[in-house]
């Protein structure tokens, strides 16, 4: 696993964000994910929320107007910087 | 890899001996797609199977071109079987209509803008305009184009609004505005390759890494993707804010389809939708197709019209005895035989006697063959019991048919609303334990419709190791319909707590056999990564269509098989093998398992067809213990013989024989297991 850039101070996986938070992709630890995230419209710098979590199970993320879901492993790997807490009405 | 080589330089030579330009319909999963291929094709399309893969590719003609449709891809590369496939056709296209859909802008230029690098002749189909108008958004197409620098059309293709523009359109396909530095990267590698159909799409496709597209060019894969995809990310980014912006609140429609996608996938209120799911499909599949059509088309066309038919045309020439059982409903009233030792040509009088007897009634005949003489064997191989001509045309024609188009629509409803990657997602968590991610829900729900098609239907899972996860679960522990009804009436008989029993020794089956075969695995699989496209009405033309196209292709891919299966049978049922293997199995039954020696015949009738299985097991007197016993037996017995066929071709011969051989020990060690704790 890489190292976490030490340029955020604050930055959680995205297993650890809650529902209805709002965050900026930090770093993604998999090349392979990286490049699909790009594809799906995600990537290092991105704004997104999560939408829904299940217990246990996947994170349900959303950007602009795509949702996303994310296995757990994949959640481990991806590493976010939670600009709000709650999602404040954004649309 | 000269084949394909030779693939790509055969290409140049299409348009001039067809006269009919290539065009390629590309774009993300889920933007409506095929509506625009049924638009151009209608329903007279080839669908074939891509050499090597197992991935779709329908084609139909429009005009002067040669449509061909390709999988749903977020970019041109080699992730997974579908994008081969479509970077292939892509790569060779003539012209590209790129289909996007408008509330998705930010995802589907990604792709677009890769398409416009690689320098095709291009028109974009602006794709859901409706609900973009739902979404509140507003796009300003026109900027949009002159930024792209190829044409966009507006459509809304469920409206079928904006067709006629986007066939104008068509002639106008032009090269959009490539990115030029990429250009300039692009010029090392083009001097080097070889010729081929569109020299700066492959040339883009080596920039960007991809490892096949190298080879046949002969030259090493460069390492460019990410900072590629990283510049093509950040420059999507920058058109859409140029051109999308937000215009009104969003609308019920849109707020509800939110509403409705959240609600499916968190599990309190997830489970109980998915409840009704299945139980409208079991309603609809179990209940109106399996029983009450198939009831009729089995029995009354093919075994009482169809097998008659052909039966008597052998008959004629070959001695046979024939006893009709007369039917009142359900019931047997009369039972008469007709001996004809030399044909029921030979014997005139008596088939007189034996028309007249049957006329008017409603008879089952059953045929026996004398299997004294060559011909007589031959005659069953094809025409007995188990006859390729006979028993195998009743199965598909009369019982499977109907029930696949059952299974397929539904999935295709499913599919088309959007709910099945969101059912994938609220399951995620129950498939990780044993090795697989939440797309493996859809072939093991399958599974328990028919264990054949769900096996084909493995391929949507991402890597090989989960594929065969999915096979050994299917072909091990899942009961398909065939058996459902028998394991249900036999259960019934046995009551609560023993039918309780049985589903936590099936269950607790499945689970082992995904966890065992997940630690025997090298390597680790998938996680789930997967989109959710916004829930929506299913649309009927698109159903139907994807219904009409899997049905056909599951049936020529399953046919031959299913024949293959019986001949073997039937060889083994005259040469006395199967009776051999029955007489082989009776004294484990009897000590091992605690059964009647009967019910070693039930078991391996099972291999040829699962209901005869179970069927066998509900004409014996077993008592609630040897219920359990014996289903639990033959639920987590081999697969049919058209399943392992299909297994066969699916997953390779070597582990369909390791299935297949395992299945045997397995039913029976559990089987014998469970006799002696209950």
């Amino acid at each position: 696993m890489q190292s976490l850039n030490s340029n955020y101070s604050n930055l959680v996986s995205l297993r650890a964000v809650k529902k209805g938070a709002r965050f900026i992709v930090r770093q993604i630890d998999d090349k392979e994910i990286r490049t699909q995230l790009l594809r799906f419209g995600l990537a290092e710098g991105s704004e997104a929320m999560c939408f829904e979590r299940l217990p246990l199970g996947p994170v349900i993320i959303k950007h602009r107007r795509q949702e996303v879901a994310l296995g757990e492993e994949l959640t481990k790997k991806i590493w976010v910087e939670v600009i709000a807490e709650e999602n404040r009405e954004a649309h | 890899m000269e084949t394909l080589t030779i693939d790509t330089t055969l290409h140049a030579t299409t348009v001039e001996k067809t006269g009919k330009k290539k065009l390629v319909l590309v774009g993300n999963p889920n933007v409506g797609k095929s509506l625009f291929f049924n638009h151009f094709s209608g329903l007279y399309v080839d669908v074939s199977n891509f050499p090597g893969t197992t991935v779709e590719i329908t084609e139909g003609n429009y005009k002067n071109f040669r449509v061909v449709d390709t999988p749903g891809i977020y970019g041109v590369s080699s992730f997974n079987d579908e994008e081969r496939v479509a970077r292939d056709e892509v790569l060779s296209a003539d012209i590209v209509l790129n289909v996007i859909d408008a509330t998705n802008l930010e995802r589907d230029l990604f792709l677009t803008l890769q398409l416009i690098d690689m320098q095709f002749p291009m028109v974009i189909a602006l794709n859901m305009m409706d609900a973009l108008e739902e979404a509140g958004m507003e796009i300003d197409v026109e900027r949009l184009s002159e930024i792209l620098g190829v044409p966009i059309v507006k459509v809304t293709a469920i409206k079928k609004h904006g067709f006629d523009e986007l066939d104008k359109a068509l002639e106008k396909a032009t090269i959009g505005n490539t990115d030029k530095t990429l250009l300039h990267a692009l010029e090392p590698i083009l001097a080097k390759m070889k010729p081929t159909a569109n020299p700066i799409a492959d040339a883009l496709m080596i920039l960007e890494g991809d490892e096949t597209v190298a080879e046949r060019h002969a030259i090493p894969p460069e390492d460019k993707r990410e900072e590629i995809y990283v510049a093509r990310r950040n420059r999507v980014n920058e058109i859409v804010a140029e051109v999308m912006r937000e215009k009104s609140k969003m609308k019920f429609g849109a707020v509800l389809s939110e509403k409705l996608g959240k609600w499916t996938i968190n599990p309190i209120s997830g489970i109980p939708i998915l409840i009704l799911a299945l139980w409208l499909i079991y309603e609809v599949v179990g209940v109106m197709v399996a029983q009450r059509v198939v009831g009729h088309t089995e029995v009354e066309l093919g075994n009482k019209l169809f097998e008659p038919f052909v039966k008597h045309l052998f008959a004629t020439i070959t001695p046979v005895e024939i006893s009709v059982d007369v039917l009142n409903g359900e019931d047997v009233i009369e039972t008469k035989s007709f001996a004809f030792p030399e044909g029921t040509s030979r014997d005139k009088a008596k088939f007189e006697e034996f028309k007249a007897f049957i006329e008017g009634k409603d008879v089952m005949q059953n045929f026996a063959f004398s299997q004294e003489t060559l011909w007589g064997k031959i005659v069953t191989v094809f025409a007995g019991e188990f006859g390729a001509f006979t028993m195998t045309v009743t199965y598909l024609a009369f019982l499977l048919l109907p029930l696949v188009i059952g299974f397929y629509m539904f999935l295709a409803i499913l599919e088309d609303c959007g709910y099945l990657p969101r059912l994938a997602t609220m399951v995620d968590r129950l498939f990780t334990g044993i090795g697989l991610n939440g797309r493996a829900v859809i072939p093991i729900i399958l599974g328990f419709g028919c264990v054949t098609m769900a096996t084909v239907t493995t391929r949507l899972l991402q890597t090989s190791r989960e594929k065969t996860i999915a096979a050994s679960i299917l072909n091990f522990a899942i009961p398909c319909s065939a058996q459902l009804a028998v394991i249900t009436a036999l259960l019934t008989k046995a009551g609560g707590v023993y039918t309780l029993a049985f589903f936590l020794i099936i269950l607790s089956c499945l689970i082992a056999i995904g966890t065992i075969v997940d630690k025997l695995l090298p390597g680790k699989s998938s996680a789930l990564l997967i989109d959710l496209p916004p829930m929506r009405l299913p649309r009927a033309s698109n159903v139907l269509k994807k219904t009409w196209i899997k049905t056909k292709s599951f049936m020529q891919e399953a046919t031959p098989w299913f024949f293959i299966g019986a001949l073997l049978i039937s060889v083994m049922q005259v040469t006395g093998l199967l009776e051999g293997w029955v007489k082989l199995f009776e004294p484990i039954t009897t000590h091992w398992l605690h059964l009647p020696a009967e019910s070693a015949r039930a078991f391996v009738m099972g291999m040829v067809r699962r209901d005869f299985g179970a069927a066998g097991l509900y004409e014996l007197n077993l008592t609630p213990q040897q219920i359990v016993v014996s289903l639990t037996v033959i639920t987590l017995f081999v697969p049919c013989i058209a399943s392992l066929m299909v297994l066969i071709k699916e997953r390779g011969v070597k582990e369909a024989m390791t299935i297949w051989a395992g299945s045997w020990f397995f039913a029976f060690g559990v089987g014998g297991a469970v006799a002696f704790i209950i």
